[in-house]
């Protein structure tokens, strides 16, 4: 029942899209790939209802890609997608002025408000005092990378000029931080 | 569903995921390196679930991202130097890297955590009068619960909890289900589980406890914890002790200690996040497992399809899709007419002598 529901709306999120003159596209990645996409979106702690909405969002950010004919692998891109759609929306729920901006090494984080699930956001609350540990223990190099690309928005390219170093030594940094980052805020 | 047999450790797994999710980071994949992407994250389900969890790290930052510790080092990176680079390249391999592999690792966590812990001590000084607390699920929920001391238990369907904290104890009795604990280091109160016929004791850690019939299953996933097996009177001194230590598990069959094995982390973290993962699980123990979610229990006629090994990833909130997966894959039909019950019987193969 819930199904076919679901379903509707993901077709009309595919008839939304169409508009946009890469229907055939976006009817191929909606066939292919959409559990997986559902999949991938709940990994990060987020409802039936609200991955849905950013599945469409992220296939409506596909639909502009500007040479889909040339995307035959286009899982990776589609993920990706994905993830900027959920950093957005964070973004915009994270209240301005929040208690997370405070002094130094404890968090008080008790007033930071989410509209998304409350177990994720208590994980994140959970998660800060071991982002900040795993941060600290990082080799300078990796971190500074890492910082580059997570909170400047840097392309790899960007950062390998920025330091002089070549681009596979900016995705080694990258690798090895994002490693220690996931298994740092994975041990509870 | 796909059928797996290769099992690889956690740490290969994790880094691999890693090294997938840097490389779909970087501006420019080539399409092969887009294909090797989707041949590896949809050759197995734990594959995709490490995917996940890195991709769900790298989302959580987001909440820190205005914080001043990440400020500073933002400004700090900024103003680094090609030459800070070219000194450090050298030592650089020996650090850090290592370190997320072990469990070493998780003592630094921890002995950083503990510095947390003696700020929360003053403030629970106060807290004198034992408070007693019960928390319940109902079958298909799942429910996350932060205690005054900021440990944290996380419910799974159809279980219930007793809690009680005083002055020198922090007492708790699992009465049915499953839980996941997350112990805020106190040395001074240790927090004490009551599971069927065993005891977990723990200063500062985070576990599960499963108890299913007679038997309970501990799963240690960070610190140390004791496990004691209790007599079935309760008042029989003869009690036996293990200590289990980060990413091991064992089992309290009877009142007996089974012994100690190491804990699958990927099966361990599934439910936190509302998953079952069945790896060439025999069809018999998954639908035991679903069951567990649902009020509509699965029954199978018959005792032929028992023992087939389904593999696949499905969410606790839909069964709808567990049932369609059997009978698209499987020789299997599925009778939901029933209020309570789904019943799963062979196909009618004709071509079958009867």
């Amino acid at each position: 029942m819930t199904q076919s529901l679901e379903k509707q709306r993901a077709e009309r999120a595919v008839e939304l899209v169409s508009g946009d003159g890469n229907s055939e596209f976006v009817e191929t990645l909606y066939t292919d790939y959409h559990e997986k996409l559902l999949n991938y979106i709940s990994s990060h702690s987020i409802d039936k209802d609200e991955a849905m909405d950013i599945s469409q969002e992220a296939y409506m950010r596909m639909s502009r890609i500007p040479k889909p004919s040339e995307v035959k692998y286009p899982q990776a891109y589609l993920f990706r997608t994905a993830l900027n759609v959920l950093r957005d929306k964070y973004r915009r729920n994270i209240p301005e002025n929040s208690s997370v901006k405070n002094n130094d090494e404890d968090y008080d984080l008790t007033e930071v408000e989410s509209t998304i699930t409350p177990l994720r956001d208590l994980e994140a609350k959970r998660s800060l005092k071991k982002v900040q540990a795993a941060l600290k223990r990082l080799s300078p190099n990796a971190r500074n990378v890492f910082i580059l690309h997570r909170f400047e928005n840097m392309t790899y390219s960007q950062i390998a000029t920025h330091y002089g170093i070549t681009v596979s030594g900016v995705s080694k940094h990258m690798a090895k931080a994002i490693a220690h980052i996931a298994a740092a805020v994975e041990t509870r | 569903m796909t059928i797996q047999n290769t099992m690889k450790t956690h740490d290969t797994v994790q880094s691999e995921a890693a090294e997938w999710f840097t490389l779909t980071q970087s501006e420019e994949m080539s399409s092969s390196q887009c294909r090797d992407f989707e041949r590896w994250i949809n050759s197995d389900p734990i594959n995709e679930i490490a995917y996940g969890k890195v991709s769900a790290a790298w989302l959580s930052l987001e909440t820190v991202s205005e914080s001043s510790y990440i400020q500073n080092i933002r400004k700090e990176a900024l103003a680094a130097q090609q030459t800070d680079f070219s000194a450090e390249a050298k030592t650089d391999d020996q650090g850090a890297d290592q370190g997320y592999r072990k469990y070493a690792d998780l003592a630094k966590v921890a002995s950083f955590l503990i510095v947390i812990g003696t700020g929360a001590l003053l403030y629970l000084g106060n807290m004198s009068a034992p408070s007693s607390q019960q928390f319940e699920t109902l079958t298909g929920t799942q429910k996350t619960i932060q205690l005054a001391d900021e440990s944290t238990i996380i419910l799974d369907t159809n279980s219930r909890i007793h809690v009680t904290y005083s002055r020198d104890k922090r007492a708790l009795i699992l009465e049915k289900g499953q839980a996941h604990f997350s112990v805020a280091p106190d040395k001074e109160r240790p927090f004490v589980v009551q599971a069927g016929l065993g005891e977990i004791t723990a200063l500062g850690t985070a576990f599960d406890i499963r108890l299913e019939g007679t038997t309970t299953v501990v799963k240690l996933i960070e610190g140390k914890v004791d496990v004691t097996s209790v007599s079935e009177d309760r008042n029989t001194s003869k009690t036996l002790t293990k200590t289990l230590n980060a990413g091991q598990q064992l089992s309290i069959i009877h009142g007996e200690l089974s012994k100690i094995e190491a804990i699958d982390f990927i099966q361990s973290e599934a439910w936190k996040m509302g998953k079952v993962i069945f790896r060439d699980t025999p069809l018999k123990d998954a639908i035991r497992e679903m069951n567990r979610y649902t009020n509509k229990k699965y029954i199978l006629a018959g005792n032929t399809m028992g023992d087939i090994p389904i593999s696949g990833i499905f969410n606790i909130s839909n069964t709808d899709m567990f049932t369609k997966s059997l009978v698209t894959y499987f020789p299997l039909q599925a009778n939901e007419s029933l209020k309570y019950q789904i019943v799963l019987s062979r196909l009618n193969d004709s071509a079958e002598p009867p």
